[in-house]
C-alpha cells in the first residue's frame, strides 16, 4: 500500500533577509514589524520552499544531501514548515 | 593598528582573497578591531571573512563581531522595508524617485546584500517634487528633523529634507552634495537613465551603475572629513563595474566636479590596496588646484553647525546673483526664529567662517 502524499502547497511571504553568520538567516516579511531568525534546518527548508512548496518535495530534496533514514527527514520537514507557517513567514495555500 | 586592519580587510574583500592572505587579529586588538568595523561599516566583511577563513579572531570577540552584524542586519531590513513603502507610496502618488546608497548598492554590486550595512533610507526626486514628497511623508506620520528656514528653501536650496519614520531615518535628497558643489551639479541628468532593485519582489527605481558610482564619488569626497572604509569599497567596487566612463567625463565636466573627482580616488588610493581603472586614477595625475582646495575646505569640517557655518557662504558664492538674498534671508532670518535670535544667529555664524 502506498503511503499518501501530504499536496499541501506552501508559499513564501514576500519579505527581505540577510544571510548571518553559522548558516542562520533574518526574514522580515513586508508589513511586519520585526524580523525572526531561522536556524538550524530551517534556512535549507526555506531556500528549496521557493523552488519546492511542497513537503514531499521538499524532503526529497534534503534526502539527496542527508542520509538520515526518509521518515526522519519527512519528519523534520513537517516540524520545520510548522514553524515557518507559526512565524508567518510562510502560507498554506 | 585597528584601523590598519580593518583596511587590510576592506581591501582584501577587493581581491577575492584566500585563506592564504587571512589576517590575525591579536587578542588584545580584538575589542577595538570590532568596534572599528562597526564604525567604518564594514561588519559584514568581518563576518564573512571569518566564515572563509580569512580572518582569525578570539571567541569572545567573534562573538561580539556576529552579535553586532545580526543588530545592523536586523536594522538594514527594517530599512529595506521602509524603502520598498515610501517607493510605492511615491510611485501610486506620481512622484518620479531614485533609491540612493547603502539600500541599493548592497543589492547591486555586493555579492551579498548582507556584506553592505546601511543606516537610512536615502532617495532622490527632483527639486520640483520635493514638497510633495515630504508632505506625503508626513502624511504616512514621519517627521522632520530640522524645520524649513524659510517657505520654498528646501526645493530651491536644500540638499536633502532629514525626517524619521517608526525609528527610520529617510533623508530626501533634491542633491547629492550641500555647498557649492551641490549647486553645480544638475540633478535632472540623473533621472535620464533608470534601473531597478528588486526588495521583496517589487521593483524600486535606482541609479543605473554609471550614476551610483558618480555619486559614491561625491559622497566620499564632501559626506565628511574622513570617510568610512564601506563608501570608499562602494566607489571600488563600482569602478570596476559597467561604467561608462565618458558619461562620467561628461557629468563631471558639466557639474564641475573634478576636484570631487581628485579627492575621492585619493582617499581611496590611501586607504585601499586595490587596483582602480586607468579612468579613475586619471584624476590623480592633477592636483587640486588652489581654487579647488578652496572649494572642498568647507566641506571638511567635522562638527555639523560649524559644517553649516562654512559651506553657506559658500553656497552664497555659488550661486546665481539672483537666488542670493532669499538665500541669505533664509539663512541669516530664519522664519519663526525671534528677531534678537536672528540677528544673534547670524553674527554667530558669521563669526564662526
Amino acid at each position: 500500500m502506498s503511503e499518501a502524499v501530504n499536496e499541501t502547497v506552501y508559499r513564501r511571504v514576500p519579505h527581505v533577509e540577510r544571510r548571518l553568520s553559522g548558516g542562520r538567516r533574518l526574514v522580515q516579511t513586508v508589513g511586519s514589524e520585526r524580523a525572526v531568525q531561522l536556524a538550524g534546518s530551517a534556512p535549507m527548508i526555506w531556500d528549496l520552499l521557493d523552488e519546492f512548496p511542497r513537503a514531499d518535495l521538499v524532503a526529497a530534496q534534503l534526502r539527496q544531501h542527508f542520509s538520515d533514514p526518509p521518515e526522519v527527514i519527512a519528519q523534520g520537514v513537517e516540524v520545520g514548515l510548522a514553524s515557518l507557517v507559526d512565524s508567518a513567514l510562510v502560507v498554506v495555500e | 593598528m585597528s584601523v590598519v586592519l580593518a583596511e587590510q580587510l576592506a581591501s582584501l574583500g577587493l581581491v577575492r582573497a584566500t585563506p592564504a592572505d587571512a589576517i590575525a587579529v591579536p587578542d588584545a586588538e580584538a575589542t577595538g578591531f570590532v568596534s572599528v568595523l562597526e564604525r567604518e561599516r564594514i561588519i559584514g566583511m568581518g563576518v564573512w571573512a571569518v566564515e572563509g577563513g580569512q580572518l582569525h579572531l578570539g571567541e569572545e570577540a567573534l562573538q561580539h563581531l556576529r552579535d553586532r552584524h545580526d543588530v545592523a542586519m536586523a536594522q538594514s531590513l527594517r530599512i529595506e522595508l521602509m524603502a520598498l513603502r515610501i517607493s510605492e507610496a511615491f510611485t501610486e502618488r506620481g512622484i518620479r524617485h531614485r533609491l540612493l546608497k547603502g539600500a541599493a548598492l548592497a543589492r547591486s554590486i555586493y555579492d551579498d546584500p548582507s556584506l553592505r550595512a546601511f543606516r537610512d533610507v536615502d532617495l532622490l526626486v527632483p527639486s520640483d517634487s520635493l514638497d510633495d514628497a515630504v508632505a506625503l511623508l508626513k502624511r504616512e506620520g514621519a517627521s522632520r528633523l530640522q524645520a524649513e528656514l524659510r517657505p520654498g528653501f528646501d526645493r530651491r536650496f536644500a540638499k536633502s529634507v532629514t525626517m524619521r519614520l517608526n525609528d527610520v531615518e529617510i533623508d530626501v535628497h533634491r542633491l547629492l552634495a550641500p555647498g557649492p558643489f551641490g549647486v553645480w551639479m544638475r540633478a535632472n541628468d540623473l533621472f535620464v537613465v533608470k534601473e531597478h532593485v528588486h526588495i521583496a519582489g517589487t521593483a524600486v527605481p535606482t541609479l543605473d551603475v554609471t550614476d551610483h558610482f558618480i555619486h559614491a564619488c561625491y559622497h566620499v569626497a564632501l559626506g565628511q572629513k574622513d570617510p568610512a572604509l564601506a563608501n570608499l569599497v562602494d566607489v571600488a567596487l563600482l569602478s570596476h563595474d559597467r561604467v561608462d566612463w565618458e558619461r562620467v567625463e561628461q557629468t563631471v565636466s558639466r557639474w564641475r566636479g573634478a576636484a570631487v573627482m581628485k579627492r575621492c580616488v585619493q582617499l581611496v588610493v590611501a586607504r585601499l590596496e586595490t587596483d582602480l581603472p586607468e579612468q579613475l586614477l586619471a584624476y590623480r595625475r592633477a592636483p587640486l588646484g588652489a581654487d579647488e582646495r578652496l572649494a572642498i575646505d568647507p566641506y571638511l569640517t567635522e562638527d555639523p553647525e560649524g559644517r553649516f557655518a562654512a559651506l553657506a557662504p559658500a553656497t552664497l558664492r555659488a550661486l546665481p546673483m539672483s537666488e542670493r538674498p532669499a538665500f541669505a534671508r533664509a539663512v541669516g532670518f530664519p522664519e519663526g526664529s525671534d528677531p534678537k535670535e536672528r540677528v544673534f544667529s547670524m553674527v554667530e555664524r558669521l563669526r564662526s567662517k
